[in-house]
């Protein structure tokens, strides 16, 4: 239904994505964040997805149709 | 074991003028450690060990709204900006209402979105030295109030005329002396009080900035509430001004002290953004998070914290633990080691990162490259800090700006 991204050139490890939904995003070693699944395929996780990538303070988080 | 007491009274006046030595013995000693607030006297607990802050920090289990926090906690008056607009900021909403406030005003402080502000930035900032160098008594936090006020009353779309007395005001609010209780929430009122009046002189003359839009979110969409309206313009005014006037204002007392830096950043300027971190990682203006409150009854690091309980994060504490940095105590603005928590972590991490970072990295160095003789024209140990829990203030920070020479 959408495919979730994490663009690790422009995250900021602020750890937000992983605080607001750890069931779609986890943080890497670094403080990374990144996606648990790549896909999303619930009507509930893409909405949540594109609430943080709206709350995400490097605009990293991109929540694509896979169409 | 000896009696568990830190060197300092925590948020005693001593603490205040040096918090370091106790902070340093509270993460050997006892890095969750249980205490009586000063004010209200209500107990609480405060983390000080790097891992401990950035885990309470992102722990679903704490939050940092006050409806979960103890009656004891509520009962000793430390709610922030209780009966008040204040307490509808977005510090201290839980989702989904924090995620609903954050979207409205989050895109504005992009690192994109605010790099469009780089060259307003250098204006600003050339202009406040202008002035600066026409005093007869330069005082450095004057310069580092202008900037973030002239750049804050930009975004939001008004003039902060009033910045300075919203900066007392915002002291007064985070102050810590027990007979201070009521002047708190006097103070907290007085920042609602001004963003009310900001908010009707924007509601008849809207334009393309962040306050129209945030009043269009309220009058035209209803996604925010007009108590959630007061609290959004004040808490950007509150966390856009202070944090980064004493960002400013430390990191410029950390290079006067430290000759072999100043040098540093005047001979290789390209290091400025990496000396905008370990500013902010070795003294970054805010000392300590707001409470986080425990939701249930939990462990958190090797404690037991009753539902309700207040734990302080004490961010300035997590960014000199040696257990993540190597020589934390010592400033060395060429470090590029693992990441500070100077801008929060988690869900209430800094809204307003990027503007801070880029506020910090043309205003440090310009005041140095301007004045490349300044010295501080008091004695360092006459130096105050301010009596005030939330961000680590210096009172007045007199200079000499061309040596001992000239004026």
């Amino acid at each position: 239904m959408a495919v979730l991204r994490v663009d690790p050139k422009a995250c900021v490890a602020s750890g937000l994505c992983a605080a607001m939904h750890p069931a779609l995003f986890r943080l890497t070693e670094e403080g990374l964040g990144e996606p648990v699944r790549g896909d999303l395929t619930e009507a509930d996780d893409v909405e949540s997805a594109e609430d943080v990538a709206a709350c995400c303070p490097g605009a990293a988080v991109a929540v694509l149709d896979s169409a | 074991m000896t009696a568990p007491a830190p060197p300092t009274e925590l948020f005693g006046y001593d603490y205040y003028q040096n918090p370091y030595p106790t902070l340093e013995w509270l993460r050997e000693n006892s890095p969750m450690h249980p205490f009586r607030f000063p004010v209200g006297d209500i107990p609480l607990w405060i983390a000080t060990r790097f891992d401990d802050v950035q885990q309470l920090l992102g722990d679903p289990r704490f939050s940092t709204n006050p409806a979960w926090a103890s009656k004891e906690f509520i009962d000793g008056g430390m709610a922030v900006g209780k009966g008040t607009a204040i307490e509808r900021i977005i510090t201290m909403l839980d989702p989904p209402d924090h995620t609903r406030v954050r979207r409205l005003a989050m895109s504005t402080f992009t690192p994109r979105r605010i790099a469009q502000w780089e060259e307003p930035t250098h204006a600003v900032v050339e202009a406040e030295l202008d002035r600066l160098e026409k005093q007869d008594q330069p005082d450095v936090m004057d310069y580092a109030g202008a900037i973030p006020a002239a750049l804050m009353g930009n975004i939001l779309g008004f003039p902060l005329d009033r910045f300075n007395e919203m900066i007392h005001a915002i002291e007064r609010a985070f102050h810590t002396d027990p007979e201070d209780a009521d002047a708190n929430r006097l103070a907290f009122e007085e920042i609602a009080e001004y963003g009310r009046g900001l908010i009707a002189h924007k509601r008849r003359n809207p334009s393309d900035d962040l306050a129209s839009a945030l009043i269009e979110a309220r009058d035209g969409e209803d996604r925010l509430d007009e108590t959630e309206l007061v609290a959004m313009i004040a808490v950007l005014i509150m966390a856009g001004l202070d944090t980064t006037r004493n960002l400013i204002g430390t990191s410029v007392l950390s290079l006067l002290e430290r000759p072999d830096q100043r040098r540093l950043l005047l001979e290789r300027p390209e290091l400025k953004d990496t000396a905008v971190e370990e500013f902010l990682r070795f003294n970054g203006g805010v000392a300590v998070g707001f409470f986080r409150f425990a939701k249930e009854d939990l462990e958190f690091a090797g404690v037991s914290l009753p539902a309700g309980s207040p734990v302080i994060p004490a961010v300035g504490s997590a960014n000199r633990d040696p257990r993540r940095w190597p020589d934390a105590d010592r400033l060395d603005i060429t470090r590029t080691g693992p990441r500070h928590v100077g801008l929060g972590h988690g869900l209430h991490n800094c809204l307003g990162a990027a503007l801070a970072r880029l506020e910090a990295a043309v205003a440090i160095p310009a005041i140095m490259r301007r004045f490349p003789q300044m010295t501080l024209a008091v004695p360092v140990e006459e130096l105050r800090y301010d009596e005030m829990w939330l961000v680590r203030s210096i009172n007045s920070f007199p200079v000499r700006l061309h040596g001992d020479g000239k004026r």
